[in-house]
């Protein structure tokens, strides 16, 4: 396999909300096998991006192509996108009460894998999962994420992208909240999830969890423009001096 | 026999005086009551659509239409129970026939709950009612399987009315499932029902009124359960079907120590009505109440709920909670929630809360993340709507309950 396959492309994406562009034209690739790092100060735009690439209903393209294995994807809805082998790990993951975690994993992975797998695959597969991230069975039959602990959501959604094997996983900030056990489980999870044919994209605003997970290249988002990319010793850099130093160089650019 | 016809006050209503020759039963007494349950029906006039209980359904929907008749002849009731409650000296059969023989006393408590002045569509029941069903379940007598009464909706043009009385004796419990199915398809037809329940000291019953009538019938049910010192009443209303559905549902909270719940489904679409009133009525001490009410729109359907809690002044320590939650499938649909508290003592907990919305689109969005389309996805959110409250509820009476809704929910117009 070819090291520079692209998993996931993004050529001059521009994203509106109510009218409003938020996102201002943005480049990006994902390769098989790679891990990126999208980090930002709050407000960037990182969630807006990672939620428009999945498919929210809720943010306008207002240009530009999103590419998945080489085919355009912007125009496909999010159920579509996911099947496809597209994965977004929220940042704050909504409650569907009354709906038990297994059911979901179920319904979830019969629709990636265009089949029914049976209880009994099905089950051996999520017992597997829930032992690596560190989740009591019991878990299963709970409503999703209904009462769930901040560290609990997160690791929900690691299970749910250990289920759903995508090709491409964007996970936003699944490391906001937690304590440095659940941290460090939830790191690992991903890390044996990552495999050579996956991509996945580590959205954060700390270093936290890159200690755990080296990127192979980081970007920085600042009103919804990429304005500095690098390797993992940029992440040293901002960990030192923060944003204030690019947030200069935006200004000096704008002038320019 | 001459047969004169005339308008009556406001309503619009016409008539004969006398009480209708099909609803006589050659039982002296009940036959006098029936009469004196027609004049006062037919010096009624119709209720004041301002009144809370009419403002959202219409009460002409619920007179005996010119010209109907009330049907007679083939019992639609059929009682099901199984041998061993027959051994334990159950009592289930039809009601005309325990009222023939007066078993148990029964003249003195029918209509106890609910007599003929309860309103207008139970003094038309009061005077018409034509079949029905008398469950008894004796002292410390503890029932396994259900005691099932299914009843057959009307056909059209015709008016079927009925009744039902269960008494649960001291110590006794007993499950008893009252489900109407079938009737016009369209057109009109009426059926009224009136249910009332005696449940006896620290006895326990659990009440199951479910309908899946055709669209053509309209529908009026009163249910009065009243509770004796430490009894248990669970309702578990399920009301699927009907054209226009109305429901009084009730608790008498009347024994210290009695507790009711109410857990209530409606899942409704196209253009039908549905209307359900839910009381919580306590007088005794230290009496607690809670009602879970969820409802399901899709197309044009309309529902209405309103709920009563009642606290007497001579009551303290009670606790009554209640909740309704609509989810709206449609944006045509419409649903409408009223908490009435009448709370006249200080020593009480009290809660009541209601919503109404469509399905959260970020719910939709969550799943369609995970590769569910959006049909699944609705299908997901409702029955996990649905499920918050089945899931209070023992596996037999719940399972048909989730089964119809999962059938409904194949054919909800968006």
């Amino acid at each position: 396999m070819s090291e520079t396959k692209s998993l996931l492309a993004c050529e001059g994406v521009r994203i509106g909300i109510a009218g409003k562009e938020v996102i201002r034209g943005v480049d990006l690739e994902l390769r098989a096998g790679e891990k990126v790092a999208l980090m930002g100060p709050n407000g960037s735009g990182k969630s807006t991006l990672v939620n428009t690439l999945m498919g929210h209903p809720g943010y306008e393209l207002l240009g530009g192509k999103i590419l998945l294995d080489g085919e355009e994807i912007q125009d496909l809805p999010a159920d579509e996108r996911a099947r496809k082998g597209l994965f977004l790990g929220f940042q704050y993951p909504v409650s569907i009460p009354g709906v038990s975690v297994a059911n979901v994993l179920r319904a979830a992975v019969n629709a990636r894998r265009g089949k029914e797998v049976s209880v009994r695959e099905f089950r051996k597969e999520m017992m597997a999962a829930f032992e690596m991230l560190n989740i009591d069975p019991k878990f299963a039959a709970r409503g999703l994420n209904e009462g769930f602990s901040g560290g609990e959501k997160k690791r929900a959604e690691v299970l749910q992208m250990a289920l759903l094997k995508p090709r491409v996983a964007l996970m936003d900030e699944t490391d906001s909240g937690l304590d440095i056990d659940a941290l460090k489980t939830v790191a690992g999870g991903i890390m044996k999830l990552s495999g050579p044919e996956t991509g996945v994209i580590l959205v954060t605003h700390y270093q936290r969890l890159l200690n755990y997970i080296q990127p192979d290249r980081v970007h920085v988002l600042m009103e919804g423009r990429i304005v500095r990319s690098g390797g993992a010793d940029l992440v040293d850099k901002l960990e030192e001096e923060g944003y204030d130093w690019l947030e200069k160089s935006v200004e000096e650019r704008q002038e320019a | 026999m001459t047969t004169t016809t005339q308008k009556t006050g406001e309503s619009g209503r016409t008539g004969e005086h006398e009480l209708p020759e099909a609803a006589r039963t050659g039982i002296g007494w009940l036959d006098e009551a029936r009469e004196t349950a027609w004049r006062l029906h037919r010096s009624l006039p119709l209720p004041d659509r301002a009144t809370h209980l009419w403002r959202y359904t219409d009460p002409a929907r619920f007179a005996l239409p010119d010209g109907m008749v009330p049907r007679s002849g083939g019992d639609p009731v059929e009682i099901i129970v199984d041998d061993e409650a027959r051994r334990a000296g159950v009592t289930a059969g039809p009601l005309l026939e325990a009222a023939r023989t007066d078993d148990d006393g029964i003249r003195a408590r029918l209509g106890a709950l609910v007599p003929a002045e309860f309103g207008f569509p139970e003094s038309l029941n009061a005077a018409l009612w034509s079949s029905g069903s008398y469950v008894r379940i004796p002292k410390g007598v503890a029932l396994d399987q259900p005691i099932r009464i299914r009843t057959t909706g009307p056909g059209e043009g015709t008016l079927q009315a009925m009744r039902t009385l269960v008494v649960v004796e001291e110590g006794a419990s007993a499950t008893v499932v009252e489900e109407a199915r079938g009737g016009a398809e369209r057109g009109d037809a009426r059926l009224n029902e009136v249910t009332e329940v005696l449940v006896g000291p620290n006895a326990s019953v659990r009440l199951v009124p479910v309908q899946h009538l055709e669209r053509g019938v309209i529908s009026h049910r009163t249910l009065r359960a009243r509770l004796d010192r430490d009894a248990r009443a669970q309702l578990v209303v399920a009301s699927f079907g009907a054209g226009i559905y109305k429901a009084d549902l009730g608790a008498v909270l009347s024994g210290d120590g009695s507790r009711s719940e109410i857990a209530g489904f409606s899942f409704t679409d196209r253009r039908q009505q549905v209307d359900h009133h839910t009381v919580q009525d306590h007088s005794g001490h230290h009496s607690t109440s809670d009602i879970n009410f969820r409802v399901v729109l899709g197309g044009r359907a309309r529902s209405a709920y309103t709920g009563l809690i009642r606290i007497a002044k001579d009551a303290p320590h009670c606790e009554a909670f209640q909740e309704n939650r609509n989810l709206l499938l449609s944006d045509r649909a419409k649903a409408e929630s009223i908490p009435e508290l009448e709370i006249l003592t200080d020593e009480v907990r009290c809660t009541h809360g209601a919503t109404a919305g469509p399905i959260d689109p970020e719910q939709l969005f969550y799943l369609a993340s995970r590769g569910m389309a959006p049909e699944e996805a609705t299908r997901m959110i409702v029955s996990g709507f649905l499920e918050e409250t089945l899931q209070a509820i023992p596996d037999e009476i719940a399972e048909p309950i989730r089964v119809e809704m999962h059938e409904r929910m194949k054919g909800v117009a968006r």
